[in-house]
């Protein structure tokens, strides 16, 4: 299997990333709209279109350099043997299942009735073998982009780029393809774009965020959004993050008390805070607040804060209050 | 439900008036052009049918005519000697008809649609027209029948076809064109081009090429002569209009003009 | 509506119901089995078949380019593509003359070297080609535009070289815009007469096509040129009749997702 080297500048999209990935891991990436995801993901591919956002850098698959914008090498997609599965599955609509499945066989060389033996033991292995006859039209949604799964795994890629393959689906075509995800990516060397933690979770080994185009953190999934280095991380986790000399305190919303005096003695960690918004969300509320003074001034804390509650105090914008944090929530390292 | 159908009704109706409405247009313009010329004065105007051959001269003649009564308007309707006989057949409004050849002529007054006997006023005969530069050296009809001649004629289906069949015949000669051309315009425009050699043309089409073709005469053009008739139509709306037209064509200016053109003597 | 689509219907029918009508049905399979008739009648299944191949080899690359490169002068590019359309067939014939005849542009030099187009069967075949091109290029290409450009991603993506591609995704998908711009170009070629009558000439079993022969006969015999006009209508009606049937049903339907 192969390693992942990436270096590569889109300047038209101000994309300036550099990731590095061990042969058969994945690797999700995340990070929030117009970070620069699916340019990253089209780059790998080759398949950004046309001379405009030409692709700078250097790009290496285990030992293959597909890209090499200095030594003019540019590998066209064909020839990349990186594969691609979409938001959308775009299966050929002039084909079944099984003939979707088997065009990449085709391409390896293989004959027309290996090539779609092959691809029914494919289809089977992402459970849509009842489907092989069936023409895309015919299928949902989610049967639908299982087997464009199985027709991206079945070309045998060395990398399989996934840009947010759950986003169409339902709930539960999506629980069932993150199941088969799951086993399928096991062994398979790849990217995984999406925005969801959860996915980054199950599926990948490790995690890059983008941010503006540049990767501002990275790191083993579970480190990275446990003990967050950055912001970041620490959003797309869902934590609160205050950073001194080194050290880091990561805490969730849910665990923080607000007050309008000073806590007591029951918060091991105390903020005075200015309200920035109070946000309804159903019977709780997101009060977001900035730090005053201290170890945290200027830092956007969140509380989660009960609606009950919530009336009770003053939460104008500007408004001061405490936000503590009893041990049992604190996350030090 | 209700309101759809409502709104089909109206589109449907708002189609089909606007349809004709614009159908209408087209026709109402034509006419209104016509009444708005005569009304003023309240002109008598004289319509004469004639072949297309005669575009130019008859047209001439009518403009002279006109200087001369101003009190008259002449409408000249041109088209193929064969459609002409159609047109009126068909009780197309004419006072005056003039043909190409006696035959459709014929075809008129065996049918009663002419009054009296109709007069022979012109002739027409073929010559061979070549690009000016003449690059086949075309100096006798038998030129044409040489192998590597690009020759054009009217097909034999139209009247100057079977001219050209006629004087082909009367010089023993088989011609093999390149193409049998729908009109004399046709073979014209393919000399003029320089794609033909060589085509059998009348005079006048010579004439009237101002110098894009140039014409080779041929003693056997004798033995196929058009002759050009004119006639009164039967139940003419405007006889006395058509009579001085008529006379007009027969007499001295009429035939100078036509002369003038390649027409030769009837 | 469905008023005003039977008028429409009507519109194109009822001049070919009054044809059908004027033949005089007791002569009409002697008319149409003349050999003069048979003649024209095989000169333009002859020619329109090949000016159809030289419309789609022409035409398909064009179509492609059309929808999927980016260029400047691409608006200006589709324009003249459909000015065929727009020029008068005779027009279109004597443009015809200018470029291929004995003194035309390209002509000319192909004279030097001994080859004549005009008044020749290779002259019909650019007549009707000329005329049709634009038929099939539009089809073509509104069929490739609405394709998305997707597929042909995906199909690298799976390793496809980009002739593959083009081979197994992007034309099995353009098909059913390719098929009826061929029907289109080859009725339309099959109709042809104005640029056939300026450009090629007339001469029996060399350019003289059914329609230049219905004109010829009309002159003489008003009857049996609408017989002829009505072989015509017939062959053509049975071309599109037979690209519309049920095998070429386009078996692409709407993708779902």
């Amino acid at each position: 299997m192969s390693a992942l080297d990436l270096e590569l500048r889109v300047p038209s999209r101000r994309l300036d990333a550099s990731l590095r990935l061990d042969a058969g891991q994945t690797l999700a990436l995340m990070g929030p709209n117009g970070a620069g995801k699916s340019t990253l993901a089209a780059a790998l591919t080759g398949t950004l279109p046309g001379q405009r956002h030409a692709v700078q850098g250097r790009l290496t698959l285990g030992d293959r350099v597909l890209l090499d914008s200095v030594r003019g090498v540019r590998v066209p997609t064909h020839r990349r043997g990186v594969g691609l599965m979409a938001q959308t599955p775009l299966l050929f609509p002039h084909l079944d299942a099984v003939g979707n499945v088997a065009f990449g066989r085709r391409g390896l060389g293989e004959r027309r009735t290996t090539a779609r033996r092959a691809a029914r033991r494919w289809l089977d292995r992402v459970g849509a073998g009842e489907f092989a006859q069936a023409r895309p039209w015919q299928l949902s949604g989610g049967q639908a982009q299982t087997v464009a799964l199985a027709r991206a795994l079945a070309a045998e890629p060395e990398l399989l780029v996934l840009d947010e393959p759950l986003n169409a689906l339902d709930v539960t075509a999506a629980s069932r393809m993150r199941a088969v995800l799951r086993e399928l990516l096991a062994d398979q060397t790849a990217i995984l774009v999406t925005h969801e933690i959860l996915d980054a979770l199950t599926l990948a080994d490790r995690t890059a965020i983008l941010h503006d185009g540049r990767v501002v953190a990275a790191g083993p999934t579970r480190e990275l959004f446990t003990r967050p280095p950055n912001v970041f991380a620490a959003r797309l986790a869902g934590l609160n993050l205050v950073q001194r000399d080194g050290e880091s305190l990561a805490f969730r919303a849910a665990d923080v008390v607000v007050s309008a005096g000073e806590p007591d003695a029951t918060a091991a960690v105390r903020f005075p805070v200015r309200v920035l918004s109070l946000e309804p969300r159903g019977e709780h509320a997101l009060l977001r607040g900035a730090g005053a003074e201290g170890i945290a001034a200027g830092v956007e804390l969140h509380a989660e804060v009960d609606v009950q509650l919530a009336s009770g105090l003053d939460t104008a914008p500007g408004a001061p209050l405490w936000f503590g944090v009893p041990a049992a929530g604190l996350r030090e390292y | 439900m209700r309101r759809e159908s409502v709104w089909v009704k109206t589109a449907v109706t708002g189609v089909v008036l606007g349809t004709a409405m614009a159908l209408s247009a087209c026709s109402a313009s034509g006419q209104g052009a016509a009444a708005g010329s005569a009304s003023p004065v309240a002109k008598k105007t004289v319509i004469v049918f004639a072949a297309a051959s005669l575009k130019a001269t008859f047209t001439q003649m009518a403009d002279d005519l006109k200087k001369q009564h101003p009190e008259l308007d002449i409408k000249l309707n041109f088209a193929g000697s064969q459609d002409l006989v159609a047109q009126i057949k068909a009780g197309a409004p004419a006072d005056v008809v003039a043909t190409a050849d006696l035959a459709t002529m014929d075809k008129l007054t065996a049918n009663g649609s002419v009054d009296g006997t109709p007069q022979h006023f012109a002739s027409n005969t073929l010559t061979i027209a070549v690009p000016p530069s003449n690059p086949a050296n075309i100096g006798s009809l038998a030129d044409l029948a040489k192998p590597g001649t690009r020759t054009v004629l009217c097909a034999v289906q139209v009247p100057c076809g079977a001219a050209s069949q006629k004087v082909e015949k009367a010089a023993s000669l088989t011609i093999k064109p390149v193409s049998e051309e729908l009109s004399v315009s046709d073979v014209l425009g393919k000399v003029a081009s320089g794609e033909a050699d060589a085509g059998l043309v009348y005079k006048t089409d010579v004439q009237g090429s101002k110098g894009k073709v140039k014409g080779v005469d041929f003693p056997q053009s004798s033995s196929a002569v058009n002759t050009y008739a004119i006639g009164l139509v039967k139940g003419a709306p405007d006889a006395d209009g058509g009579r001085l037209f008529l006379s007009d064509v027969t007499g001295d200016s009429g035939q100078a003009v036509l002369a003038a053109a390649g027409f030769g003597k009837p | 509506m469905l008023g005003v689509a039977l008028l429409g219907l009507a519109f194109i029918l009822v001049p070919l119901l009054a044809t059908a009508l004027r033949v005089d049905w007791a002569h009409f399979v002697p008319l149409v089995t003349d050999p003069a008739a048979l003649e024209a009648l095989g000169l333009s299944l002859r020619t329109a078949g090949l000016s159809t191949l030289v419309c789609l080899l022409l035409g398909v690359p064009l179509a492609a380019v059309l929808s999927r490169a980016e260029f400047p002068g691409k608006r200006l590019m589709r324009s003249l593509v459909l000015l065929p359309l727009v020029v008068p067939p005779v027009v279109g014939g004597l443009a015809l003359l200018y470029a291929f005849g004995r003194f035309g542009l390209l002509g000319a030099p192909l004279h030097a070297l001994g080859v004549e187009i005009s008044f020749s069967t290779t002259a019909v075949v650019l007549a009707q080609a000329f005329v049709s091109l634009p038929y099939l290029v539009l089809s073509v290409e509104g069929s490739l535009s609405t394709t998305e450009a997707g597929y042909e991603r995906v199909a690298a993506t799976l390793g496809a070289s980009p002739a593959a591609t083009w081979w197994r995704v992007t034309l099995p998908l353009a098909l059913p815009g390719l098929l009826s711009g061929t029907v289109l170009a080859f009725a339309r070629c099959l109709g042809e007469f104005g640029a056939t009558l300026t450009f090629a000439g007339n001469l029996e079993g060399v350019t003289r096509t059914l329609p230049l022969d219905i004109y010829l006969v009309r002159e003489t015999d008003p009857d049996s040129a609408a017989a002829l006009a009505l072989l015509l209508v017939a062959v053509a009606v049975l071309v599109v009749g037979a690209a519309h049937g049920p095998w070429l049903k386009p078996r692409i339907r709407g993708n779902a997702v």
